[in-house]
């Protein structure tokens, strides 16, 4: 019984923690959701579980249900009119749990920043961010679920989604 | 006893009418400037008369109910709460969220309920500062069907004319390769 007491509140604190991990980027979100600079989308896990049942005699069609199949949502914060791009950069920066995640690229051409985390449990992906700013242009994506990092730069085509295009940089060589 | 049977069918009816949109199609339909539609079974039944495709009028067919509510030009009466309140009734409902999507002023929410891959129910709210759109289907849209119709859609018809494919054909190329 002694036992139980002690081992609930560490049970409680470490899944504050885990929780807390994410928030920081869920926060940056919800600041900027309702804001009209900005364009928001959320693809839901039951819209990815829809279309990875329809299927098709389509070869494509079914390698496509191959991409979605694994994952589980898609959140995207956008904006390419803004004059201060670099400053939600670095806003966003400061928000990203570096322990948490692992860096996949960094890319600064000219006044253009992005860059891609990835947060995995041995071999397998399960969480994707990326963050691109520049002065005319600001991006937060995350992509959750398995993560097929070939898979998901081709995701980057068949999506018409604003910012979803800078996904082509994880496609491995 | 009659009386009794009848207005207890009467009134679960009127509670299953409700149901599809939450009480939000009732509510304003009768509003200044509403435009709201039923459209009935036996309706969107005789519309798939004229769809050439069979998988067209396969999946037309299963649409048991469709209605519309629209407000244009300033006339809008939903507040923010409504639409809270509408969510949460939608959720108590096994409802869910497929997409939402806000650009600039507009917000765009896709909502499904679905049971043993058949798709119940689809509604889609579009809202803006001075315009609301609901669109509520009912029916039983099998997953199977839609993928019949996406395969469709991808061959063309018989009077020769090409198909779109079901990919955009920069994405069609990548995965082949």
């Amino acid at each position: 019984m002694k036992k139980i007491i002690f081992l609930l509140p560490i049970c409680f604190l470490l899944a504050g923690s885990l929780t807390a991990q994410n928030d920081a980027i869920n926060r940056f979100f919800s600041q900027y959701m309702d804001d009209e600079r900005f364009t928001v989308v959320f693809v839901s896990p039951k819209m990815f579980s829809l279309v990875s049942k329809i299927s098709t005699e389509d070869p494509d069609w079914e390698k496509f249900r191959d991409v979605v199949g694994g994952l589980t949502g898609l959140r995207v914060l956008t904006s390419d009119s803004i004059s201060d791009g670099l400053k939600f950069y670095k806003e966003a920066l400061t928000k990203v749990p570096a322990g948490e995640y692992d860096e996949l690229l960094t890319v600064r051409d000219g006044k253009e920043n992005v860059r891609i985390w990835v947060k995995d449990n041995g071999n397998i992906i399960n969480e994707l961010l990326l963050l691109v700013g520049a002065p005319d242009e600001f991006v937060l994506l995350s992509l959750t679920g398995k993560i097929d990092l070939d898979k998901v730069s081709n995701l980057s085509k068949g999506l018409d989604i604003d910012g979803v295009k800078h996904l082509e940089k994880v496609k491995k060589d | 006893m009659k009386q009794l049977f009848i207005g207890l069918i009467l009134s679960l009816s009127g509670f299953v009418s409700n149901a599809q949109d939450y009480g939000m199609y009732w509510k304003y339909k009768d509003y200044d400037g509403a435009i709201a539609v039923t459209v009935p079974r036996a309706a969107i039944h005789t519309g798939s008369w004229f769809l050439d495709k069979k998988a067209d009028r396969k999946m037309l067919r299963q649409v048991r109910k469709a209605r519309v509510l629209v407000f244009e030009g300033g006339n809008n009466p939903i507040s923010e709460a409504e639409m809270r309140l509408f969510y949460k009734k939608a959720k108590k409902r096994n409802l869910e969220e497929l997409l939402t999507v806000r650009s600039a002023g507009t917000r765009v929410w896709v909502l499904a309920k679905e049971r043993r891959n058949v798709i119940r129910k689809i509604v889609v709210l579009v809202q803006e500062s001075e315009t609301f759109a609901l669109i509520s289907l009912r029916g039983k849209l099998r997953l199977e069907d839609i993928g019949k119709l996406l395969e469709n859609m991808g061959k063309g018809d018989k009077d020769g004319e090409k198909g779109k494919p079901l990919l955009p054909d920069n994405m069609r190329a990548v995965i082949r390769i």
